[in-house]
């Protein structure tokens, strides 16, 4: 078989997903970006034509883009929080021998995703509603007088967003901590070096390449994320996703929704962008 | 080379995921060129499942008619439908609130109808018709309509309030639950506020007026509900004592064990009114007309207005009298309702949610 019959051989076996993605993921994002460029009418209808009205409503009013920063700065929040729960039940779990136990922790550590996002954010409503779980407890130990407001609070939506999005660390992480190399360890405590040094020296580095998968993962879901938020949190979670939701099922202005997730896109992007490519220099410096 | 491609791994899925952030929606069900078929939209959850009971199945019945119901709400229809372009569209008769048919009229989306085909015209209340009329044309057929009131929590607050102005008493404060205003229950409540003092929305005075009250609730809101769900979660788990909302609703959340109460506002309540209308380019406009005469035939519409606890758009209708105690209908009390001008509220809404989230964000 030549080369060239290889090749294509192999663009073969990547064309129904090539055409999938270009069919269903492209081709919308295509007619989005052109209807963020349409015009409205009084009643928010697109119209035929071209205008940058709407990315300069999403850029000048605070309504849109206070969201934006919120949801950057959140987004953020989360993906350190995720990076920082995750590592040490990443450790556990990388830790542990091929086994039994070591697969009812993984399954543990997944099953959320086994179960609809909006079933695991009710659970939160449950836990922290007036008359919830953690009220009762609060208030049956003396601890508060009056059930304290804990939903539609941001500190709530970071929890339970941290929570939803916390498997998407703890898996890029296990493969990472998984594959590293035990003789590393040995050989870095052999010449002199402790378990805690070993481990800030050797084993973070080392596994450094996913904390950064992890965190982008988390990142870039939660910039997106509004179903949580909107649970817990409400509707006036100054959020990007929420404020685009609100756009289309009740203002019924496309156009400034589509405008607003391109403006969501790009901040996402850029970010993901910067991010990797500290990384990469960071890597450069560390391996030449 | 890994840092290249965690970036890049990381930008497919940003990509991807960004992508999930609008739903545009898709074409749905289209309607059928066989003139035996009917697509029919309904609100999901037990009104539609009541829908398909008193209209749906004797209309199949006596007509051979095949109805294919669309359960979901205003936003996914009208988007459908804007995508359709007034041809071809994915269903024949649509049920729409007024935020939603207003825009839907105005882009051309919904055909407007010949009264004379309807049987029942004659018996339909005249007020609510007139919300579904547009431009001297009538479009629409009034359904239901809900009357925004005040639902309180009855173990927590031992004397009912009476009027609007009680929400903002310092006895709730911490206990009020308050519906944004792009979410209807918000709107109409804000637009009662408004009317207070006879304001209207279209006076910027009156809007201020109503902005400096709501102020008053700062700090003393506990959820701010953007559905149906949400409302019960609140007044359920005890999150919220009082909150605006309609009478139907909360009247079934009573009958469902909540101990919930509801109070007509002395200076009026407000309507919610859901209309259906047929839609432009409907292949089967002949069939959907007759599935309007089915809708507002008074025997169909009363066991739907008793289920859902909404009074009917027939006059005609002799309730029950557990209903006729509760629910205040007809001619009269719906031409003291203060009903949400949709012409000035929804090219407004976007910065009265802004100064809305100023106050409560």
């Amino acid at each position: 078989m030549t080369r060239a019959t290889r090749r294509w051989r192999g663009a073969g076996y990547v064309l129904p997903l090539v055409v999938f993605l270009t069919a269903l993921f492209l081709v919308p994002l295509v007619q989005l970006l052109r209807l963020s460029f349409n015009p409205v009418d009084a009643y928010n209808a697109a119209l035929p034509g071209f205008t940058l009205s709407h990315y300069g409503r999403v850029l000048t009013e605070p309504y849109f883009y206070g969201a934006l920063l919120h949801t950057l700065l959140t987004a953020v929040l989360v993906a350190v929080l995720c990076v920082l729960l995750a590592y040490p039940a990443a450790y556990l779990l990388a830790g542990r021998r091929p086994g039994t136990l070591r697969t009812v922790l993984f399954v543990i550590v997944i099953s959320p995703l086994l179960t609809s996002v909006v079933v695991r954010t009710y659970g939160w409503v449950v836990l922290l509603s007036g008359n919830g779980v953690v009220n009762r407890v609060l208030v049956g130990s003396g601890l508060i007088d009056q059930p304290a407001q804990l939903l539609t609070s941001y500190p709530a939506v970071v929890v339970s967003v941290t929570h939803v999005l916390l498997p998407f660390a703890i898996i890029p992480l296990t493969t990472a901590l998984g594959g590293l190399d035990h003789n590393l360890h040995r050989a870095s405590q052999t010449l002199g070096a402790g378990p805690v040094r070993t481990f800030l020296r050797v084993t973070v580095p080392l596994s450094l390449p996913g904390v950064v998968t992890g965190a982008l993962i988390v990142f870039a879901l939660a910039m997106g994320i509004y179903i949580t938020p909107l649970l817990v949190g409400g509707v006036t979670e100054p959020l990007a996703g929420i404020r685009v939701y609100d756009q289309v099922t009740t203002v019924f202005d496309y156009p400034v929704a589509a405008a607003l997730s391109f403006a969501l896109l790009v901040i996402t992007l850029l970010s993901t962008t910067l991010l990797g490519g500290a990384f990469r220099i960071w890597e450069r410096r560390l391996y030449g | 080379m890994k840092g290249i491609r965690l970036a890049a791994a990381g930008t497919v899925a940003a990509l991807a995921l960004a992508a999930c952030g609008v739903d545009t929606g898709g074409t749905g069900g289209q309607s059928s060129s066989d003139a035996r078929e009917l697509t029919v939209t309904a609100f999901a959850g037990p009104w539609g499942e009541l829908f398909k009971k008193s209209f749906v199945e004797p209309f199949e019945r006596d007509t051979g008619t095949k109805v294919n119901l669309v359960y979901g709400a205003n936003a996914e229809w009208l988007t459908k439908l804007r995508a359709s372009g007034g041809k071809n569209p994915p269903f024949d008769v649509i049920a729409f609130t007024p935020d939603a048919s207003r825009p839907a009229v105005a882009a051309g989306l919904l055909a407007p109808l010949d009264s004379a085909k309807l049987t029942h015209y004659k018996q339909l209340d005249p007020v609510l018709l007139s919300k579904s009329s547009y431009e001297g044309k009538q479009y629409g057929v009034p359904l239901t309509t809900g009357s925004l009131g005040l639902l309180y929590r009855t173990d927590k607050i031992k004397k009912a309030p009476s009027d609007w102005r009680d929400i903002f008493s310092k006895e709730y404060c911490g206990h009020v639950a308050l519906p944004p205003l792009t979410y209807n229950p918000g709107l109409e409540f804000f637009s009662a506020l408004v009317a207070q003092d006879g304001g209207k929305m279209s006076d910027p005075a009156a809007v201020d007026r109503a902005f400096k009250e709501l102020e008053k609730l700062k700090g003393c809101v506990s959820s701010f509900p953007a559905n149906a769900g949400n409302v019960s979660t609140a007044i359920e788990n005890g999150d919220a004592w009082i909150i605006p909302f309609w009478d139907g609703r909360a009247f079934a959340m009573e009958q469902a064990g909540t101990p919930a109460g509801f109070v007509y506002p002395k200076s009026g309540p407000v309507g919610a009114l859901t209309s259906y209308f047929v839609t432009s380019g409907s292949q089967n406009s002949e069939l959907a007309t007759k599935f309007l005469d089915y809708l507002t035939a008074a025997q169909n519409q009363k066991p739907f207005a008793q289920g859902t606890w909404y009074a009917a758009g027939n006059d005609s209708i002799s309730y029950d009298k557990a209903f006729e105690d509760r629910i205040e209908h007809g001619p009269q009390v719906f031409e003291k309702f203060n009903w949400v001008d949709y012409t000035v509220a929804t090219p407004k809404l976007n910065e009265w949610q802004q100064r809305w989230n100023q106050i409560f964000g």
